[in-house]
């Protein structure tokens, strides 16, 4: 080896060194804000305890599970398919403003943030849960992680999904031949002929996790102040990393804990906060600023309409037809008919969606966050925008990279808007007040 | 030209840019032709006389396959920095320039026009452009270009959409799609697409007759033409003309340095990139982009031509084989395309237009920059949008890299 090389090797070890201790304590930071918040039920540990493996220890929760893994860069590739052929999912959207970092070098300036962080572990190298992936399956979902499809295959076996356009009859035909296609590529890498049986307990599998999450959204619905929605995020994050089966587990231990809150009537806060919900670009861990100035603010995140919160895994695949190919249709169609990503031309369902969780979890106000560069949430801004403004629910559009710089910036919107919606609230009350006392 | 009225900034960009460029080229006769077909394209956008009842936003769909049903097409490519602002506030921030224009010339036709809209969703802001249309109440067609060109379906997927799409546009205009039409429009279009590609390969030994911007508005114009065939025979006259004038005069060959100018297309009146590159003393050699890319595509539907399923998947199969846009995983075809050039020796440069917020393009980048690395060309890439305040900047730099083209060409002859 030439004294260049040796240059190289060292300057590498260094930045690796730089990487890892950088993103270790901004996790650290994260998980302490998150572990710091009050009202956590006991529960939560374990929720908390994988994000500090996969970012802090830097171990895959996945290795001994002794099955390839296959990671997915979106919820619209069936995590049924995977554990039908005898591999485990893992989904690795990230939110490390050190990969983002490094990322940025890598791809397009205007690229999102969750696409450099992508190009930032993947050119490092460090994250087990990235090194391990057998193969890496991206729904093509919009213009980045179509690019991004190059970058990986530098590395990896990737396999590209297209997602249909539209949700027509012919789409959701179109996307079935696209599993297809998948499960093929899938029964390649494992060496496992994906049988009825086989997907039959893949769809198990998943089914029960959904199931308890199901229970789970119930029991939010049933007292809004029930757990505070950075807690909330941490638990779904983690599913991202945890198989779905030891992932229902830990679910069903918090929705037994849970279920007893509701029954002794203990909330997460004391008072009553003004109740928010995320809607727009993901929220995925360590990224968490923007749950966490909330519930700093003074305000409880009481709802998310992310693909990384319930939108992700709360839609169930309903089998008609209990033939194979039934079952795949099923998959197809949770995955295409009732998604509300903007990735769709028309996307009527995501206002669906969001007047549904508005109802649901009694929400005061909006937050429509845009990763920076993410295009599609950011045209569907004005039209919910205008719906929410019919509703006479406050919005907000906040807009943030994968760094702490803007963070003081959101403070001061994320406290003015808490102010503004406790405001509307006690203007409403005086109304109210005023009514009752007219009509006395 | 006297006809058209300076009332408003978007008529003042388009006509002034029209009025400038016929006055550089007052000697050459037969450019009339293309510049009152732009002419005419604007006059029917303003009065709303789209007669055809057919609109496709941008390039990326055969118009063949649209014509067989008796209708030319009313193409709405973009370029105009005024038309951006009719969009401004119904697009984010980033949007970038093509589908704000696009938007912007759309906003300009009223909502209840029983006009069929073809949008091909090559891109993020073209796919939430079609769907801010649809809620405006207009009848859109989006269609979905299969991404992943290597799944053994795409063209299945892809075939599937033009009949979905021919059906629609026949259903809307009351025509009748027969094999005889389609053939015809094969014919009609296939003629213009040679004449263009010859056009297009001569015209960087005229360009003392021929400006940038003249090429840009006679490239376009394919996209706005009303009748084909005349288009065609005019582009004939003008490569007669250019030649007569070129012998009589004594033409000598352009010795500056030539660059391919790739990545985001370039629709008229957007003609900054082109005159830029024109005052810094480099010769586009060859334009390379999605919009010219037209050039190449010629369908064989010699053996199926009694058969029009069989000629539509021949269609079909021919544009999506060869088609240039970002939309591709890997945009193999501009690649190999690319490659090709740059091993032939032709070029000194590459000159790699991004238009602000075209992702796609700027991940292309990378790739180009590696590859032009293997023949020592370098490779300017060049940002900007339909504003003119970042000319002056541009220009320097557009300068300095003729100024590197130049040193390498004495660099090359000392060796």
């Amino acid at each position: 080896m030439n004294a260049a090389d040796l240059h190289e090797q060292e300057k590498r070890k260094r930045q690796e060194e730089r990487f890892r201790n950088k993103m270790t304590k901004t996790s650290a930071r994260y998980l302490r804000r998150m572990e710091e918040l009050k009202g956590a039920p006991d529960s939560l540990a374990p929720f908390l305890q994988t994000l500090r493996r996969v970012y802090l220890e830097m171990e895959n929760p996945l290795a001994d599970q002794e099955k390839p893994i296959v990671g997915t860069y979106c919820v619209m590739a069936p995590q049924e398919l995977i554990y039908a052929a005898g591999a485990v999912p893992v989904k690795l959207c990230s939110g490390s403003y050190t990969a983002f970092s490094i990322g940025d070098d890598i791809v397009p300036r205007d690229a999102c943030p969750l696409v450099k962080a992508v190009a930032g572990f993947q050119d490092m190298e460090l994250m087990p849960i990235y090194r391990d992936c057998s193969l890496m399956a991206v729904p093509i979902t919009c213009d980045c992680k179509k690019k991004i499809v190059e970058l990986l295959e530098k590395t990896h076996d990737v396999y590209p999904l297209q997602v249909p356009v539209s949700r027509e009859d012919e789409d959701v035909d179109q996307y079935v031949e696209e599993l297809y296609g998948f499960m093929d590529r899938l029964e390649e890498l494992t060496g496992r002929e994906i049988t009825w049986d086989h997907l039959a307990k893949g769809m198990n599998i998943v089914g029960r996790s959904r199931y308890e999450l199901s229970r789970f959204l119930e029991l939010k619905k049933s007292m809004p102040y029930l757990m505070k929605g950075t807690h909330i995020l941490a638990v779904m994050n983690a599913a991202a990393y945890l198989p779905a089966d030891v992932w229902a587990g830990y679910m069903h231990e918090l929705n037994e804990e849970l279920t007893v809150k509701v029954r002794e009537r203990q909330r997460a806060v004391s008072r009553d906060l003004p109740r928010i919900m995320v809607t727009g670009s993901p929220l995925v861990f360590p990224n968490m600023k923007i749950p966490l100035l909330i519930e700093e603010m003074g305000g409880i995140l009481a709802a998310d309409e992310t693909c990384m919160g319930e939108r992700g895994m709360s839609d169930p695949a309903v089998v008609v037809d209990k033939s194979f190919d039934g079952m795949i249709r099923a998959l197809a169609n949770q995955a295409v008919r009732p998604c509300s990503c903007p990735t769709f031309v028309n996307n009527k369902e995501r206002i669906f969606r969001i007047r549904q969780m508005i109802e649901d979890y009694r929400i005061q106000g909006v937050i429509y966050h845009v990763l920076r560069g993410c295009l599609v949430y950011d045209f569907e801004y004005k039209l919910i925008e205008e719906e929410l403004g019919r509703m006479g629910i406050p919005v907000i559009r906040l807009e943030s990279d994968y760094n702490e710089e803007d963070v003081e910036q959101l403070r001061i919107r994320i406290e003015a808007f808490i102010e503004l919606i406790k405001l509307k609230e006690q203007n409403n009350g005086n109304v109210q007040a005023g009514r009752n006392e007219g009509g006395m | 030209m006297q006809n058209i009225r300076n009332n408003n900034p978007q008529e003042d960009e388009f006509i002034s840019s029209l009025k400038n460029v016929l006055k550089e080229h007052s000697r050459v006769r037969s450019l009339r032709y293309f510049i009152n077909q732009t002419r005419r394209w604007y006059w029917k956008l303003q009065t709303g006389q789209i007669t055809d009842r057919v609109v496709v936003l941008g390039t990326a769909v055969p118009e063949e396959l649209i014509m067989a049903a008796g209708v030319i097409p009313f193409r709405i490519l973009g370029g105009s920095r005024s038309s951006c602002t009719w969009s401004d506030d119904l697009v984010p921030r980033d949007t970038d320039p093509v589908s704000r224009s696009v938007l912007g010339f759309v906003q300009q036709i009223p909502a209840e026009k029983d006009l069929l809209y073809i949008i091909p969703t090559e891109s993020d802001s073209m796919r939430k452009t079609a769907y801010q249309l649809s809620l405006e109440g207009r009848k859109v067609f989006p269609v979905d270009i299969p991404p992943i060109r290597e799944d053994k379906n795409a063209l299945d997927k892809w075939t599937q959409q033009m009949y979905r799409m021919m059906e629609v546009t026949a259903e809307h205009v009351h025509g009748k799609i027969t094999a005889a039409s389609l053939q015809a429009a094969v014919r009609m279009t296939s003629r213009a697409r040679i004449c263009l590609h010859e056009f297009i390969l001569m015209a960087p030994e005229y360009d003392s007759f021929l400006s940038p911007s003249a090429r840009l508005i006679i490239q376009n114009s394919y996209y706005y033409a009303e009748d084909p065939e005349t288009w065609t025979l005019k582009l004939r006259e003008l490569m007669r003309e250019l030649r007569r004038t070129a012998i009589q005069m004594g033409h000598s060959q352009n010795r500056s340095p030539r660059v391919l100018l790739m990545g985001s297309p370039l629709y008229f009146p957007n003609d900054k990139i082109p005159r830029l590159l024109n005052d810094a003393g480099l010769c586009i050699f060859r334009q390379e982009d999605a919009a010219d890319n037209i050039q190449y595509i010629i369908p064989k539907i010699g053996k199926d031509r009694r058969n029009l399923k069989k000629m539509i998947r021949t269609v079909a199969g021919e544009w999506y084989r060869k088609d240039t846009s970002c939309v591709y995983l890997k945009n193999e075809v501009m690649r190999r395309r690319v490659r090709a050039l740059g091993a032939s020796g032709q070029i000194e440069g590459v000159v790699f237009h991004v238009l602000k917020g075209q992702i796609g393009q700027d991940f292309e980048l990378a790739f180009y920059e590696e590859l032009m690395e293997k023949y020592s060309l370098p490779v300017f890439r060049l940002e900007t949008d339909y504003q003119y305040q970042d000319v002056e900047q541009l220009r320097i730099r557009m300068e300095a890299f003729s100024e590197m083209l130049s040193q390498n060409r004495v660099e090359r002859k000392v060796v």
